[in-house]
């Protein structure tokens, strides 16, 4: 019986996070696969194109584009569904994950300070929030930044 | 506990959690919630001091606990702190306040005679009866959630890119 010894690595950083097919070289956005290295979806846009929105108001001509992705701006938008661009949310989970792929390992004082600021930013998307929940927020965060807690 | 506080007052309660855990103290002192305070709303806290407070200053004052944490999750505060959150409460009913926000947890702290962070504040010139008179004239008004996000967001971008180059491990194949 054989047994396969040589295991691939699992790749830590993929674009927003998504399933990339490394036979293919593409990204699965569920409705479409995307091609990053022509920033332009492999299949047309499943939605009929509207030249109006619902208040009647013209649409940016680049969403005309059958092909395109996230309206030629892939580094501030997103196009999760392969459906519908729209302007990426920046939320505190969004950010610390930013940090834990690119920044990892902060210094320690800068990790502290990053996830004291973080955690402001979770309190605000949650109000009446428990501060107590905040501390659990404030120590996955520096679990997640530095690779250990404080 | 919290649910009559503001959305301000909350996080620097959660704060003061932070800053408890950071000095290796299982109980949140009074130091503590003062820092939470400062680290909330550093601004609002100066107005009533001079010489100006920094946080560095008040972290260098406030001593480390031997009482190590232990991760068992029971963070809870002194008798000092409680009687804090009473002055507090008493403060905001007097000034017709339904909410408690974080100038009466000020004037909570600086009630609480004998305890570190009251007596830190004295040292930089802050007097109860001064602040009262201060907050009838000129009430605070918490800087809007919306406001608030984009300094917070605007400021872990510089601490992003203050913190060296992207380190990306990008796919092998």
């Amino acid at each position: 019986m054989s047994r396969c010894t040589s295991v691939r690595p699992y790749p830590k950083a993929h674009y927003r996070g998504e399933q990339y097919d490394s036979d293919l070289g593409l990204y699965y956005l569920r409705a479409r696969y995307y091609n990053p290295l022509t920033g332009r979806f492999l299949s047309r846009d499943p939605n009929e194109p509207k030249l109006r929105d619902p208040n009647g108001t013209p649409i940016d001509p680049k969403k005309l584009h059958k092909y395109l992705y996230a309206g030629g701006d892939p580094i501030n938008r997103i196009d999760p569904r392969g459906r519908e661009d729209f302007e990426e949310e920046e939320t505190a989970d969004s950010i610390v994950e930013k940090a834990r792929i690119f920044l990892a390992p902060l210094g320690e004082q800068e990790a502290i300070v990053f996830c004291t600021e973080a955690t402001i930013l979770w309190e605000l998307e949650n109000p009446g929030f428990n501060p107590a929940d905040a501390l659990v927020f404030y120590i996955s965060c520096m679990a997640g930044v530095t690779g250990s807690g404080i | 506990m919290f649910e009559l506080y503001t959305d301000e007052a909350r996080r620097s309660i959660s704060l003061a959690y932070i800053a408890a855990r950071q000095f290796d103290s299982t109980k949140i002192e009074t130091e503590h919630l003062l820092l939470g305070l400062m680290s909330e709303n550093l601004a609002f806290v100066n107005r009533f001091l001079a010489p100006e407070a920094s946080e560095d200053w008040l972290r260098a004052r406030t001593a480390k606990r031997e009482d190590i944490y232990t991760d068992s999750g029971d963070m809870t505060f002194t008798d000092e702190s409680n009687r804090v959150f009473s002055f507090a409460a008493e403060e905001a009913s007097v000034m017709c306040c339904q909410l408690i926000g974080i100038e009466h947890l000020l004037l909570g702290v600086l009630r609480e005679e004998g305890n570190l962070a009251a007596r830190m504040l004295r040292e930089r010139g802050a007097n109860i009866e001064r602040i009262r008179k201060e907050l009838a004239r000129c009430p605070h008004q918490p800087t809007p959630n919306s406001e608030r996000k984009l300094q917070v967001i605007e400021r872990l971008h510089e601490i992003l890119a203050s913190a060296g180059p992207p380190r990306l491990d990008l796919p092998k194949n």
